[in-house]
């Protein structure tokens, strides 16, 4: 396997290196496709480019069989769920907390409170720490520290009563961000929060 | 989009545009697209043996190129590092093709420019070529593609292709003798 020249591979070489004309329109298209709403604007005090996989959105295409399946697959788990529902006394549900130290544990009403792990993600390298602040703990900068699963990937889950809570993230103790994945909304100090709707869980 | 000083940028280093890009001077890009498309688009349409489909895996190339410019460390070495983006379009959309309905490169460019002495022998020629070409198993085409049409070094392709030097060398010989088979028969026809 030398490196030596054969001419006839040159020629074929040769061949195939005469120029090649694209579209007169392709630079202009080029252009117009960064501004698709899919790609993620550079801004110098975003990093937008730096998210990574998990946060980026999702765009999920489903044929209409396939959403006929999926739509059928779905009644079938709530009349099933339903059915089995009538079935049961009680419906025991743990209320210990998740991963979230400092957390007051949620206290059983009795009366089938559904409680639903939900776990928070951040993306940033080169942070000494983060905490999660929200209206589950008072806002408490130091009772829901995240940790730090991989490099830049920062999560906490914390079990939850379903409904809507306003949070932020709190970087290296100082800066106050938001979730760039999850809906805004103003808060009374002006600065916005990131919201997060927690869903009751289908019983099992 | 930012508008970017026309004619003045132009000659800038891919480290100054790539700076003014992630500075927020998106319009800048547009010399990067211009000064790359030329290059390497005889690449993807060899790759592809459409320039249609070329277009499309080019196109795809800067855009995903523009989304992860803050991740091109060495933003003075754009050129590699977008060419490794693009021969990764272009085998995923080779792949994703498979051997259906290939077109060749059979353009008006290429009957154009074709030999004044024997222009009918000189495109027929090259439509054999370029139909072997795309006979070749991806990887060959690949490799002999970046060997011999792009003359890059077996280290530059490793980086490249993310192949050893080794199997890119076994790749370009049995590109080479599959290529002279194909275009033997032809020729013997």
């Amino acid at each position: 396997m030398t490196d030596h020249r054969d001419p006839f591979i040159d020629q074929i070489a040769a061949e195939l290196k005469r120029p090649v004309r694209f579209d007169a329109r392709f630079d202009e298209r080029v252009m117009d496709a960064l501004n698709a709403p899919e790609v993620i604007p550079l801004h110098p005090t975003r990093q937008a480019g730096r998210r990574p996989w998990i946060m980026r959105p999702w765009t999920l295409r489903v044929s209409p069989i396939g959403a006929f399946a999926t739509a059928a697959a779905l009644v079938g788990v709530v009349v099933f769920s339903a059915w089995q529902l009538s079935a049961v006394d009680q419906v025991q549900v743990a209320t210990q907390e998740v991963g979230a130290e400092g957390l007051t544990p949620v206290a059983n009403t009795g009366d089938k409170p559904q409680l639903v792990t939900h776990q928070f993600t951040y993306y940033q390298k080169g942070l000494q720490s983060i905490s999660l602040v929200g209206g589950f703990n008072d806002w408490d900068s130091d009772s829901t520290m995240m940790t730090e699963v991989s490099p830049g990937v920062w999560t906490v889950s914390l079990v939850l009563r379903p409904g809507v809570y306003e949070y932020q993230f709190i970087l290296n103790g100082k800066q106050r961000v938001t979730d760039p994945t999850m809906p805004q909304t103003s808060s009374d100090f002006g600065s916005p929060n990131s919201v997060v709707t927690v869903s009751p869980k289908v019983p099992q | 989009m930012t508008q970017t000083r026309g004619l003045s940028i132009q000659n800038d280093s891919d480290a100054a545009i790539v700076a003014r890009v992630l500075a927020g001077d998106s319009g800048a890009y547009a010399v990067i697209v211009a000064r790359y498309r030329a290059q390497y688009a005889r690449y993807a349409v060899r790759m592809l043996g459409s320039r249609e489909d070329a277009e499309e895996a080019m196109q795809d190339a800067f855009v995903r190129a523009y989304r992860s410019l803050a991740k091109c460390d060495e933003p003075e070495r754009f050129a590699p590092w977008f060419f490794r983006i693009l021969a990764n379009r272009c085998r995923t959309a080779g792949t994703r093709r498979g051997r259906r309905e290939r077109t060749f490169v059979n353009d008006e460019l290429a009957l154009l420019s074709a030999s004044e002495e024997h222009p009918a022998e000189r495109a027929a020629w090259r439509e054999e070529l370029d139909r072997a070409l795309q006979r070749l198993d991806t990887d060959q085409r690949e490799a002999f593609l970046l060997k011999h049409v792009e003359e890059l070094g077996y280290d530059d392709m490793a980086v490249i292709t993310g192949v050893g030097v080794s199997a890119l060398k076994m790749r370009v010989k049995r590109a080479c003798e599959r290529l002279r088979v194909l275009l033997q028969e032809v020729q013997g026809d």
